[in-house]
């Protein structure tokens, strides 16, 4: 499973330099989810990981990951949605702990596996990615790309709301001018020492404005993932 | 801070809405479960229940918020998904069985012809659940809004019966609503467009029109119309007509669809099973949506994924051509048909058994045509509802009650090309150009109009619209004549309350009186048409059977003082429209000024 932490360190690295995380105003998003967004750009690595796994899932957080998310897994653990709700702290009724309530940080590894089972259920990612294609036709893998295409694209609206990072058209020119956000920007070929930088726009980049993700319950310490895909059987 | 909430308790999808006391009504998303392991707000709640077998307990381990609580069934997105391949263990359509007058309503009887399921629940408590669980929801979100009986408003098909909405409004009892507000769904697309237009809706109407409800969802299609008059220097608006209860809508649109592409891969030797057909069904969908939105699609090419882990391998394909659109939804569901062409009607009743009354006919234009066809039967039996939709002249005008304007509601009218079906079969109809209002919302206009009705109920700051009772109501009577073999007596219909009865109104029907046996159990026929606005409280038809039969009454009298147990009893009957607009029906002993309410006993014999 160590494969799936080091992919979590990889995709923060590459993902700063292209897309930025700016949560609607006055939303403040729980770092978990954050990691599990990240989840997205890693799923290649995730499903590899998979593939490997031989052990029970690793304890250990990543050392890219944040402050652990304050809340444990109760079941009322309010989250965002993309409109501007106000935050509901009490809950009308009292929710009881459950009883082996397992650590955050296998909470932020059950989003991210929940995220990537949506995917699949959806989009049959894991399936399309793991299938051996040498052999197939373009038109086959053209066939079956419409399937994931249609899928993983409901998925991404139903849970981002994504926009891109520049508004200026592709191949047009932009200036970044001083104190402009450089974490959202990855600036290439000969860069000058200061700013303002005067370039090509490459790719507009991609940002999260909004998140409504799926909140994973019911989580225990011997399970501490949902299953990626259920085995499906036809009784009868 | 007072809340005024709107839910849309749809045949399909239920949303909830709510308004503070300015503003626009906003759509409040509800928490569900939307995979079997986590939960998430959705703008809509799929009206679906999926009811596990024991051993599938452990399968799930969602859990709502309110879990601890509250306890309710697995509704909802995941609900209608995990039950797509399991029809024995899934609710569907719940509401239509709530207006089926043959079966218990309150029995436990869905899913409908399951064997598999051993603890079945009723169409009542359907409603019920889901009612709860949109109230549990909104509580759990949003604990600062305080909302009350007095400030809800729930949505019924404008063709529900009585029997139907007081099963509804027992259903919001239950849920902890307490005695709420209905409002015919139509209506509420209405009163979204009203509220959406603010003060510029008077400009695109004028005194004299007369306007189209044309309200098409995913399994239902409900029709109403409204009359424009001047009143006081003012624009008054009277619901003047309401449609029979249509189990034909959208749904239906992407099934034939699915079936035709189905139909084209069994023809070129890969013949679909059952979750390959359901792939179809969305990709039918999605490719219906895609060529109606785009004039210049000539053709839409669809992927059906197959079980199994080999998607490359296995994936099936085919192609979605304009022609078949064309053909299956434009001139399979909106033909361009005479204003004569009406559908092939199924009566209810008789031996018929089994299943929901699904419409035998797809053909929305033919019901569109027996709308107006009924609807002008409608006004020319009331002279104040002539004189509401311009008089004789209207009539002349058409064989049909042809509209002006049509206000378009529902899913299915995304899509312009079958807006502008619809505007072109009426204008062909009418010898004369119908508009479309502009403006209309079709997705979520119900529950965001219950919302602003809700607080314009309680404000009295806006237009209502004048409806009163939407259908005239009987009460049938066995003719007192000798015994004919071969010959069935007729029944006889006491007109009881009009259609157009208002809130707060009450007539007592002096010249009828009824002889009732006290302490057994009496029952009356109850009937209903939407096509006899004209008829007088107490007006006795002599052939009750031109009306729809739609729930049986019961009552059972205890012996008033004076009278001995078994003794006949002289009563009257009087009819009631509460201050919440729900009829109500008495049994009046006159010597003792003793009532009785009758109770509808909603299963039909």
């Amino acid at each position: 499973m160590k494969s799936l932490l080091y992919a979590f360190g990889a995709a923060l690295a590459l993902i700063n330099g292209g897309v930025a995380f700016l949560p609607a105003a006055g939303l403040s998003v729980p770092v978990h989810m954050l990691s599990a967004v990240l989840g997205i750009a890693v799923l290649m690595t995730v499903a590899k990981a998979a593939e490997s796994k031989a052990a029970g899932p690793s304890r250990e957080p990543p050392s890219s990951r944040p402050a652990p998310a304050p809340a444990p897994v109760a079941a009322a653990n309010p989250v965002p949605v993309s409109k501007p709700v106000p935050v509901v702290t009490p809950a009308p009724v009292p929710t009881p702990a459950p009883a082996a309530a397992p650590v955050p940080a296998a909470r932020a590894e059950a989003e991210v596996v929940a995220l990537l089972a949506l995917l699949q259920d959806k989009g049959r990612l894991v399936d399309f990615v793991r299938e051996d294609i040498t052999g197939a036709t373009d038109a086959q893998v053209g066939a079956a790309a419409r399937v994931v295409h249609a899928g993983c694209r409901q998925v991404l609206a139903d849970c981002f709301e994504i926009a891109p990072v520049r508004t200026e058209p592709e191949s047009g020119r932009v200036v970044l001018a001083a104190g402009y956000d450089a974490a959202a920007h990855r600036l290439l070929g000969s860069v000058p020492a200061q700013p303002p930088y005067t370039g090509t726009l490459l790719h507009p980049g991609w940002k999260v404005v909004s998140l409504k993700l799926p909140r994973v319950t019911g989580t225990t310490a011997e399970r501490p993932w949902p299953v990626l895909a259920p085995a499906e059987v036809q009784v009868g | 801070m007072t809340t005024f909430l709107g839910i849309d308790l749809g045949t399909s999808n239920c949303a909830l809405a709510t308004a503070g006391p300015e503003g626009a009504p906003t759509l409040e998303p509800v928490t569900q479960v939307v995979t079997p392991h986590s939960i998430g707000e959705l703008d809509l709640l799929p009206s679906a229940v999926y009811l596990p077998a024991e051993g599938e307990a452990g399968e799930s381990t969602a859990v709502l918020p309110w879990a601890a609580t509250l306890s309710t069934g697995l509704l909802g997105r995941q609900a209608r998904e995990r039950g797509a391949l399991q029809p024995d263990r899934l609710i569907l359509s719940a509401k239509s069985w709530l207006c089926h007058p043959h079966v218990d309503r309150r029995g436990p009887l869905l899913p409908w012809g399951s064997t598999v399921v051993t603890q079945k629940w009723s169409p009542l408590e359907v409603s019920r659940q889901l009612l709860t669980h949109l109230l549990a929801s909104q509580r759990q979100r949003r604990p600062d809004q305080v909302f009350s009986a007095a400030t809800t408003v729930v949505t019924v098909p404008a063709s529900f019966d009585e029997a139907a909405r007081s099963l509804t409004l027992e259903a919001a009892a239950q849920a902890g609503l307490g005695e709420i507000t209905l409002l015919e769904e139509p209506q509420a697309a209405f009163y979204a467009w009203l509220e959406g237009q603010g003060t510029a809706w008077r400009s695109q109407v004028k005194a004299g029109d007369l306007l189209l409800v044309c309200d098409v969802g995913g399994g239902t299609a409900d029709f109403s119309l409204i009359a424009v008059s001047e009143h006081q220097g003012d624009l008054a608006l009277e619901r003047v007509a309401v449609g029979e209860h249509l189990l034909l809508g959208g749904d239906n649109m992407d099934l034939a669809l699915a079936h035709a592409l189905g139909e084209a891969l069994a023809a070129a030797g890969t013949p679909v099973d059952d979750t390959q057909f359901l792939a179809l069904v969305h990709a039918a969908r999605a490719g219906k949506e895609a060529m109606l939105g785009d004039a210049s699609l000539t053709e839409v090419p669809i992927s059906v994924p197959a079980r199994g882990r080999r998607l490359v391998a296995s994936t099936l394909r085919t192609t979605l051509t304009r022609e078949q659109v064309n053909r299956v939804v434009l001139d399979g569901f909106f033909p361009r048909t005479a204003p004569t062409d009406l559908p092939v009607v199924r009566r209810a009743g008789g031996l018929r058994e089994a299943g929901l009354p699904y419409a035998a006919d797809a053909a929305l234009s033919k019901h569109l045509a027996r709308f107006l066809t009924r609807a002008r039967a409608n006004v020319e039996s009331s002279p104040a509802l002539l004189q509401a939709v311009g008089g004789p002249a209207r009539l002349a005008r058409a064989s049909l009650l042809v509209p002006d304007a049509v206000l378009f509601n529902g899913g299915v009218f995304n899509s312009e090309a079958l807006r502008h079906r619809v505007l072109e079969l009426l204008s062909a109809w009418a010898g004369s150009p119908v508009r479309a209002l502009a403006g209309a919302r079709p997705d979520h206009a119900v529950a965001l109009g219950a919302a602003a009705y809700a607080r314009l109920r309680a404000t009295g700051h806006g237009v209502r619209i004048k409806a009163g009772t939407a259908r005239s109501c009987y009460i049938g009577m066995e003719s007192a004549t000798l015994a004919v073999p071969g010959r069935r007596a007729t029944t006889k219909a006491l007109c009881v309350a009009p259609q157009g009865m208002e809130e707060g109104t009450r007539h007592a029907l002096l010249d009828q009186e009824f002889f009732l046996y006290t302490g057994e159990t009496a029952e009356f026929r109850f009937f209903t048409s939407e096509a006899r606005a004209g008829d007088r409280p107490g007006q006795l038809l002599p052939d009750a059977s031109e009306l729809e039969e739609s729930a049986r009454l019961e009552v059972n009298l205890p012996s008033p003082e004076g009278h001995a147990p078994g003794e006949e009893v002289p009563v009257r009957m009087e009819a009631v429209v509460t201050e919440l607009g729900n009829l109500e029906l008495y049994l009046v002993h006159v010597a003792s000024a003793q009532r009785w309410k009758l109770e509808l006993n909603v299963r039909m014999k």
